[in-house]
């Protein structure tokens, strides 16, 4: 079977080098760095057919990336190196800065709230009752899942220990086993997880509502290449396979977004380095 | 072909088996070579894709998130595989990530499939495969396998199968030398054996052994000779141990052979006989002459051939008895002379045995059950008389047929697969079939089927007894329907024995007790019983149970934990046709909740929370209890409205919590002011009545009155300072010559006098002046004018529909009398009736309405609309001796008019006046067919008793519970506590006062499907009924609305109580000075609902995060207007009261989702 295939291995060179020229020719490629909330094979699954279809209808190829951990994740972003980015709030804070990504969606009808789980048949009711103890969270920049949740802590006048466990998967996974009484999380990734995690896991505490995880741009991109992008990903709640992709994502629907819509995070005194204050 | 022929044996064998075997082993080892070669290659293959897929998997998150470090280690593990020559892991634009290794191909030269492999040259084989989620290419992975190992391996396999090959050539040939040389001197010593008996040497025995066929040849030869040797031993044998008689004789009649057998049938010694021409001896006399021509004809060769024959004749025995036997006849020419030769079996036994078949034939025949014989084919051989009784064929019908020509196709076919199972293995089997008949009809039989064996055990027919079971198989499906009842009803069932031990129960037994069945199987009911009914009600039971036959009431039982329970039960007492009891069946359906629900819907609905006074309802009650007691004695009762004076102004300067202390601390001083018998009830607010009974005259009130005054004006002690306020009383007497008046009439005298008492300056009391009353009513409409709007015929009849919301049927209409007066125009009843209540003309229009409705009916029917009519009738007519009569009449006086088609409506409270002669007038209405409703219910004094002697067939809840449910929790209380009475009573209950669609959709939740009121149709003239009826099509969401299930019920009242909540909102932006409520959104009622019930009950359910969110924001917005409120910004809070609401109505939506 072999020795029929290689005579036509010609042919394929062929079709390849014409694929080649026609991206030269036309087609844009831009990267799309996803935050490593989930391990990547799963990223991958939820967002790669998504971006397959946001490229599709704005014509501009997207290559998903998303980085080992999340401090991989911040230096490639300090780099520069996502033409669009889906980060959590305080890198959009920190990267908005410097280099400048820009803020072009985030998801519709939803809010972002930091929340402390512990097992289903944990004793701990409160905050208070972890004092001291080590906590886990996805990792120490993670806006809802560990600033907030530190935060509160802080503003409740609680010392805990914060444990780095790379991903909210993780985090949820590390109590049940109890390998920690209680981990930071968000509402969002809580209710992805499989009803069967979900089930073991208990909601003791949830924070204010705040504008969700930006899609930004870097400054490289024209506004003409934002505007195509804005208008395809806000599309796609309105055809059914895009409605389908969004399901797997756990997201309504995209919506355009200013940077001034993350004014509640800015307004917010959250330092990873020593904690969280407010 | 000469010299081929002139070979040995022995070299054409070994010639034959050389050419066969080479030919074979030349094919074998081409194919050897070819699969070699073969799978070779597919073992490459299969080692590449596998190897590759690994990797691919392996590389597949490192690559998604350029994690080279991983990759790089990656690589490197690979490359410890000794047959990878290289690896490597590209992205998707082909840019290498990680390498180890050289290939001889281009880098990044992809390829256009998949999965791919190609052998560039001699030693490597490249692979490469993608790395692929969700149908997306991010990368791929090349590597390539080194070939020579594998392929040495193929030469060595080839190699060693060409040495076996000539090995076995080599001892092949060897074999078949030696089988040659074998064979043929076998053969020679067989060759000299034959030629010795043909020779003459009899008995000659061979010397070859061996189990081969050689051997076996020679021992059959052998054996042979010895067989010659034996015969004539043998023939002697045969005959001295035939049980047969055998006598052979010529055609003379001389007997040459004369067996032991035969001397012992004959009793003649065979010495005797041999050599003799006796033969005519054993002929009977009678057959000698046919007998000896007989023999004669054979002589002669007339008769050609005697064997076979048998016929059945006589011995004549030595000593002249006859016996039965068979006998077979031979002939055969032995030596040219002719020689027959008789058989003779004595038949005596065999006779015997046949008379007794006969019996047994006729037994079969005779059998009340069918009998059927088939061969084993089923083919039919036998079928008996019955068979024909039962199935209609005649015999010549069915022999000969299968049995499936009484199929009727309603046999599952799986019975006769296990019929044909059990019998065709030799086992009988039984079991049911329907059949049909040659007629058509149908018929069950009971079917046992087994097979006949003959002596040698097999079988030789199938036997199959049949008995026609319809009967019983009718009686037993109705049994089967009886029992499924019993599996399925929702009700307890048990059955007990006639000496009370249970034998049965089913599972809602078993669910509302909590007693597994086979834990209460012979048990004695008793066990249930919970210790709160005394042997004097077991008895009363019992001895109902004997003299009707059956019981019905309600029971107090206690379950397995111990807890009692409510039920009402039904027991029966089943006896046999000679009436003696066989069991008894008990019918139990658990009515706890309804009993708790009845108690706490009694207690809100008498006592007043906050004084823990009567209420108005219970005061009612007091009230008509005391009259008629007051009646009977020929006593007087004083009835005391009393107001606090300056009440008002205590609460305005001291808030409301100081001022109900008030009211607690006065209420319970009054109440110490009474005498015992007294009755003290508040009405609302400030406002008290007393009741005075035993008194001889109306001055002895004045005392207690005055006790009253000055109890209700002692100053009241609290922190906050002293309190005081005084009372303003009126009072009025009962009963009042010559009128009688009703307790609402003494109730409005008394307020009438405390009015009087307010104006005079306050802190005293007012006597009523029935005098001065009576003429200040002449200004009402007056009896006369009254009276002549009835002659006149003034009055008319509008009419309110009654639906079924859910399936849209009109189910009757209420008539409500309107005065259509000439000056004041339409005139409510409220504006004349009450000033003929109680009076005779009160009950002439009573009964012009009824004959009016009717007359009406009349006339829609005549259109074709046959509605039920309700109608309004006063206690008062009720108590008319003659109502009864003057019903009949008026019905009779309408004959299209059938009874059940009237409805009288009666109010609550007043049937509850006089309850025995209403209870009575109600029994003897259901009689005629006229069924009863009972108005307004839940306003009165609704208590179990009364409710079981009322037999009115629906209630009718009263508007203000059903208008004000959509937000006061507890109106929905008590309405779902009505509505539970009604269920547990078997009444139809019908909500008044339905006006929007929201609350016909709460209703339908709750389980109420009919329904009255504005939101559904207002009154109308009795010509626009049919118009409106043939338009009417219920609101769509009530069509959709089910009732909700109990454990869904909470969710209902969540959504009442976050309207009351917002509605407290809106009351305290609108200036109230209410308590706010709960603004955390954790604290109100609903936000604990929330927390609780909901977010365990309605975990999984998508809309629930929408609800916490928007629950949140209604917080939140209350708090902003709230907010605004305090700071003097009131009006534009109130502007954005909308939004409130527009949140509201969002989190009302997504609830009413939870219930889908």
């Amino acid at each position: 079977m072999s020795f029929h295939l290689t005579r036509r291995a010609p042919l394929w060179l062929l079709a390849c080098v014409m694929c080649g020229w026609s991206a030269l020719l036309g087609a844009e490629v831009l990267t799309v760095g996803v935050v490593p909330q989930h391990n990547p094979t799963r990223l991958a699954e939820e967002w790669g057919p998504l971006l397959q279809r946001v490229a599709a209808v704005s014509g501009i190829q997207l290559r998903f990336r998303t980085a080992p951990d999340i401090p991989m994740f911040e230096e490639r972003l300090a780099a520069g190196e996502y033409d669009l980015a889906y980060m959590n709030p305080y890198h959009y804070r920190l990267f908005s800065e410097n280099p400048g990504y820009r803020a072009l969606l985030h998801a519709r009808n939803q809010a972002l709230r930091g929340i402390l789980v512990v097992r289903r048949d944990s004793p701990i009711e409160s905050l208070a009752a972890l004092e001291g103890a080590e906590i886990a969270f996805p990792s120490p920049a993670a806006f809802a899942a560990t600033l907030l949740v530190r935060a509160e802590f802080a503003a409740q006048g609680h010392h805990i220990t914060p444990r780095y466990v790379a991903s909210h998967d993780s985090v949820y996974h590390a109590v049940i086993k109890g390998l920690y009484p209680a981990g930071g999380g968000v509402v969002r990734t809580l209710l992805s997880m499989a009803p069967e995690v979900r089930d073991q896991l208990r909601v003791i505490w949830t924070s204010q509502p705040y504008t969700p995880h930006p899609i930004a741009t870097h400054p490289r991109l024209s506004e003409a290449q934002r505007s195509r992008l804005r208008d395809a990903f806000v599309a796609l709640a309105d055809d059914p396979l895009g409605r389908s992709l969004l399901d797997s994502l756990h997201i309504d629907g995209w919506q355009a977004a200013e940077d001034s819509d993350w004014a509640d995070v800015r307004a917010l005194q959250l330092d990873p380095e020593e904690g969280a204050k407010r | 072909m000469m010299g081929l022929r002139s070979l040995s044996f022995r070299a054409k064998t070994i010639l034959g088996i050389a050419l066969i075997e080479a030919l074979l082993l030349a094919l074998l080892i081409s194919q050897v070579l070819y699969y070699l070669h073969d799978s070779t290659e597919t073992q490459l293959q299969q080692r590449a894709a596998s190897v590759s897929s690994l990797v691919a998997g392996a590389a597949k998150e490192a690559v998604l998130s350029h994690d080279l470090a991983r990759l790089l280690n990656l690589v490197d593990e690979t490359m410890r595989n000794q047959d990878i020559v290289y690896v490597s892991i590209l992205d998707e634009e082909g840019k290498e990530l990680a390498r180890r290794g050289h290939s001889a191909r281009a880098a990044g030269e992809a390829f256009s499939s998949d999965f791919h492999v190609e052998q560039t040259d001699d030693q490597v084989f490249d692979v490469q495969v993608p790395i692929r989620v969700a149908g997306i290419d991010y990368g791929r992975v090349e590597l390539g396998l080194d070939v020579r190992r594998v392929q040495e391996i193929a030469r060595d396999a080839r190699d060693l199968s060409l040495a076996i090959a000539a090995l076995e050539m080599f001892l092949v040939a060897l074999f078949s030398y030696i089988l040659g040389a074998y064979l043929t001197r076998q053969l020679r010593v067989l060759e000299a054996g034959a030629r010795a008996v043909a020779d003459g040497q009899l008995g000659y025995q061979v010397a070859v052994h061996g189990e081969d066929e050689l051997g076996h040849t020679a021992a059959a030869f052998n054996l042979m000779s010895r067989h010659l040797e034996e015969d004539r031993g043998r023939r002697d044998c045969i005959m001295r141990s035939a049980l047969d008689a055998i006598i052979m004789a010529d055609h003379t009649g001389t007997i040459l052979e004369f067996n032991p057998a035969a001397e012992r049938m004959t009793g003649l010694p065979g010495v005797r006989m041999v050599g003799q021409p006796r033969l005519l001896e054993l002929v009977p006399m009678r057959y000698r002459e046919a007998f000896s021509e007989e023999l004669a004809r054979v002589a002669k060769g007339q008769v050609p051939q005697l064997a076979g024959q048998r016929l059945e004749t006589y011995l004549r025995r030595a000593d002249g008895h006859e016996l039965p036997v068979e006998l077979a006849l031979a002939s055969s020419q032995v030596a040219g002379r002719l020689l027959i030769t008789g058989y003779l079996r004595d038949l005596t036994e065999e006779r015997r045995t046949q008379a007794q078949l006969q019996v047994f034939s006729r037994a079969v025949e005779q059998s009340p059950a069918s009998v059927v014989i088939t061969d084993l084919a089923g083919t039919i051989e036998y079928v008996n008389h019955k068979f024909v009784e039962v199935t209609g064929y005649r015999v010549e019908e069915a022999i000969g047929r299968n049995p499936r020509i009484l199929k009727s196709g309603l046999t599952p076919l799986a019975r006769y697969r296990e019929m044909w199972g059990a019998i065709s293995s030799g086992k009988e089997w039984r079991g049911e079939l329907v059949n049909r008949k040659c007629g058509g009809e149908l018929y069950w039989e009971q079917v046992s089927i087994s097979p006949l064996r003959g002596p040698d055990g097999h079988t030789t027919h199938y036997l199959a007894v049949k008995e026609d079971v319809t009967e019983h198989k009718r009686s037993v499906e109705r049994l089967m329907l009886a029992a499924s009842v019993f599996t399925h009803a929702r009700e307890g069932i048990m059955i007990t024995d006639a000496e009370g031990r249970i034998i049965e129960v089913n599972a809602a037994f078993s669910h509302i007790t909590g007693y597994p069945r086979a834990e209460v199987l012979g048990q004695n009911p008793r066990m249930l019983k919970s210790g709160r009914h005394g042997a004097e009600f077991y008895h009363a039971m019992w001895h109902d149970l004997h003299s009707k036959g059956h019981w019905y009431g309600e029971v107090w039982n206690k379950d397995r934990e111990g807890r009692t329970f409510a039920e009402l039960l039904t027991i029966s007492a089943v006896r046999d046709d000679e009436g003696q009891i066989l069991h008894y069946v008990a019918l139990f359906s658990d009515i706890t909740l309804q009993k708790e629900q009845q108690h706490q819907l009694e207690h809100i609905a008498h006592f007043d929370a906050l004084t823990g006074l009567p209420n108005r309802v219970l005061l009612s009650d007091r009230l008509h209890q005391a009259m008629v007691q007051a009646r009977r004695r020929g006593q007087v009762l004083a009835v005391a409205y009393l107001d606090l004076d300056g009440f008002k102004q205590v609460n305005d300067a001291h808030g409301h919590e100081l001022g109900d202390q008030l009211l607690v601390q006065v209420a319970r001083r009054m109440r110490e002011a009474l005498r015992e018998g007294d009755t003290i009830a508040r009405l609302g607010g400030d406002e008290f009545v007393a009741v005075l009974i035993d008194l001889h005259h109306g001055q002895e009130s004045v005392p207690i009155v005055e006790r009253l005054l000055s109890a209700a004006a002692l100053p009241a002690h609290f922190p906050e300072g002293i309190v005081q306020v005084s009372a303003s009383i009126g009072v009025t007497f009962y009963p009042q010559a010559p009128e009688e008046v009703g307790a609402e009439q003494l109730l409005r005298q008394a307020d009438q006098a405390m009015y009087q008492a307010k104006l005079a300056g306050h802190n005293r009391y007012h006597l009523f002046d029935a005098e001065q009353d009576r003429h200040v009513r002449g200004h009402q409409e007056s009896l006369e004018r009254i009276g002549q709007a009835l002659r006149d015929e003034e009055f008319v009849l509008h009419y309110q529909p009654k639906v079924n919301m859910r399936s849209g049927e009109v189910v009757g209409v209420e008539a409500l009398i309107r005065w259509q007066h000439p000056e004041k125009g339409t005139l409510a009843p409220s504006e004349f009736l009450p000033v003929v209540e109680g009076l005779p003309l009160g009950v002439a229009i009573g009964e012009w309405v009824i004959d009016r409705a009717l007359g009406e009916m009349e006339q829609w029917q005549a259109q074709g609309l046959a509605l039920p009519v309700s109608v309004n009738v006063a206690a008062r007519q009720l108590q008319q001796g003659d109502f009864m009569e003057r019903l009949h009449a008026l019905l009779a006086s309408h004959p299209r008019v059938e009874p059940h088609q009237l409805e009288l409506e009666v109010l609550e409270t007043s049937a509850l006046e006089d309850l025995g002669m209403v209870a009575s007038v109600i029994r003897a209405c259901d009689n005629l067919g006229v069924r009863f409703a009972l108005d307004d219910f839940g306003t009165g004094y609704s208590s179990l008793t009364y409710l079981k002697r009322l037999q009115a067939a629906q209630l009718k809840i009263d508007q203000s519970f059903v208008r004000d449910m959509l937000d006061d929790p507890e109106d929905l209380a008590i309405l779902d506590g009505v509505l539970g009475l009604a269920t547990a009573f078997r009444r139809e209950a019908v909500a008044e006062g339905v006006e929007t669609v929201e609350h016909g959709r709460i209703l339908l939740q709750l389980g109420c499907e009919l329904a009255q009121g504005f939101g559904i149709a207002r009154p109308m003239p009795a010509q626009q009924l049919p118009e409106w009826v043939a338009q009417w099509r219920p609101d769509p969401v009530w069509r959709e609305q089910r009732a909700l299930s109990r454990d869904d019920l909470p969710l209902l009242y969540a959504g009442v109580e976050h309207r009351a909540w917002i509605r407290a909102i809106e009351q305290l932006l609108g200036g109230a000075h209410a308590t706010p409520p709960p603004l955390d959104h954790r604290q109100c009622r609903f936000g604990h609902w929330l927390q609780t019930n909901g977010r365990r009950r309605y975990a999984n359910h998508p809309a629930i995060q929408e609800i916490e969110r928007l629950h949140l924001e209604v917080h939140e917005l209350a708090h902003v207007l709230l907010g605004l409120h305090r700071s003097g910004r009131g009006s534009e809070a109130r502007t954005r009261l909308h939004g409130l609401f527009k949140l509201r109505d969002a989190l009302l939506d997504q609830l009413k989702r939870l219930t889908v």
